[in-house]
């Protein structure tokens, strides 16, 4: 037998090993699950906007190329019916500009939900055909600057892009009152940023970022998670907002189809 | 001798968790069923052992065969709650088997209470336990305290954490003094009856059997 010290030396360092392995695979298998939860949880939200944007594709097609030409047909069918009296040209007149008010919100309603201009002519001058139109609505001004050449990224990645751009724009017209935007476009050390910071009346970041359900914030923190990039917010109540986004180089795979 | 009967008592509270797995086993899920086998079958134990320390003053065949068949219905369980793989669970058998050839038929014989296996064991199912605690903290499960298959795993947790302890000890038998061994078994009395209330809570806590309706039916 050993001495009384020793025993309790060895006891201790028996139990403590063996407390040590146990606490050892505990931590692996926790960290396993919390990798493997985080995965499923990013394949989730990628299913959901994936269907969400073939969805939509499906709906601009429905839209453009079904309602869109039978409207098209009914137009043709009106203005080649022959007048009667002057009331009855004063109404197909009217008809016929309504028939055309429609189409256009059609074509509007048809490219909101799926942006052909992206895929066909790339981010830059999409971006840039946004913003024209709608710094001619006259109800705000936005300012674009891009010092690089059309963005690389993936096919299926510019869609976000584009998206997030879009819901930040669009959260600061409805929600922020902003009446001037300034978006750069820049590329630092192998990483796209893109700094969009307007003049509206701002928001505690904290607070919004506790409460995201139903917010656009919600949709945008997503597709900034699919690209893998980092979105910084900085913002104060009457300060306005400055958005940061940083989208790293492993993305850059094929140049968009023109 | 009195302290001997007060321990052969206690022992039997796993007839709590048996008596009610008679009540539970018709509408119990097909995957709790080698959870409710093996309580019945440690109860049978614990009357064979019984029987066998009045006839033979020696109860270490049927522990030794026990602790084997113990392992396999607790593999069974989480191959059932799909904590191990059907290929994981044929190679944690297979592992434990050649385990239990080496302790028990090479290394020792079926004679003695051998803690190799115990030690392996132990510690293979505390590992299955901790990967399903983990498994079902990330399931997002509501009213964990009442959940069978948490309480089942922490009931694992307890008594083999110490159970690999309590056999490592006895690997290294010449080292401490026989008061010493009297005690740790004690304590393994003791963490053996709150074990045994936890499975008899877990059996309360059973789900019920999904019911299928065929709509053509």
């Amino acid at each position: 037998m050993l001495t009384e010290e020793k025993q309790i030396y060895i006891g201790l360092l028996l139990t403590a090993i063996i407390l040590a392995v146990i606490l050892f695979f505990f931590l692996l298998s926790f960290i396993k699950q919390f990798r493997l939860n985080r995965r499923l949880q990013h394949e989730k939200m990628l299913a959901e906007i994936v269907a969400l944007e073939n969805e939509r594709k499906r709906m601009a097609a429905d839209l453009h190329d079904e309602i869109g030409a039978v409207i098209s047909g009914i137009k043709f069918l009106i203005s080649s019916a022959k007048y009667g009296t002057p009331a009855a040209q004063r109404n197909i007149e009217t008809a016929v500009k309504h028939i055309d008010a429609l189409l256009s919100r059609i074509r509007e309603i048809s490219y909101n939900l799926d942006p052909v201009i992206l895929h066909r002519k790339g981010l830059l001058i999409a971006l840039t055909e946004l913003f024209e139109d709608l710094n001619n609505t006259g109800k705000i001004k936005i300012l674009f600057n891009y010092q690089i050449d059309e963005p690389a990224l993936r096919h299926d990645k510019l869609i976000h892009l584009y998206r997030i751009i879009r819901e930040i724009i669009n959260n600061s017209m409805k929600h922020a009152g902003a009446s001037y935007i300034n978006i750069a476009l820049k590329e630092v050390k192998n990483k796209y940023e893109i700094h969009i910071s307007d003049d509206g009346i701002g928001f505690d970041v904290r607070t919004v970022h506790k409460n995201l359900q139903g917010t656009g914030l919600r949709n945008i923190l997503s597709r900034v998670e699919i690209l893998k990039a980092t979105l910084q917010i900085e913002s104060e109540p009457g300060a306005g907002v400055k958005y940061i986004l940083k989208i790293p180089s492993f993305f850059y795979e094929e140049k968009p189809h023109h | 001798m009195h302290t001997y009967l007060l321990t052969d008592l206690f022992s039997y509270s796993i007839a709590i968790a048996g008596v009610m797995a008679l009540f539970k086993f018709k509408n119990s899920p097909s995957e709790f069923r080698p959870f409710i086998l093996l309580i019945w079958f440690g109860l049978l134990n614990e009357v064979i052992s019984t029987v066998m320390d009045y006839v033979v003053v020696c109860n270490a065949v049927n522990s030794n065969i026990y602790v084997l068949a113990e392992y396999f219905f607790i593999l069974w369980f989480f191959k059932n709650m799909e904590t191990a793989s059907v290929k994981a669970f044929y190679i944690m058998l297979a592992a434990g088997m050649m385990v239990w050839c080496l302790d028990n038929l090479v290394l020792h014989t079926l004679q003695t209470t051998n803690s190799l296996f115990r030690i392996f064991s132990g510690l293979v199912i505390v590992f299955l336990s901790v990967e399903y605690l983990n498994l079902l903290f990330f399931s997002r499960v509501h009213h964990l305290a009442c959940n069978s298959g948490f309480l089942i795993c922490t009931a694992f947790i307890i008594f083999f954490s110490y159970k690999a302890v309590f056999e490592v000890y006895f690997v290294l038998r010449h080292f401490w003094s026989d008061a010493f061994y009297i005690n740790i078994f004690h304590v393994l009395v003791y963490v053996n009856i709150f074990t045994n209330l936890i499975f008899a809570f877990a059996m309360l806590c059973l789900p019920k059997k999904n019911k299928f309706i065929l709509v053509y039916s």
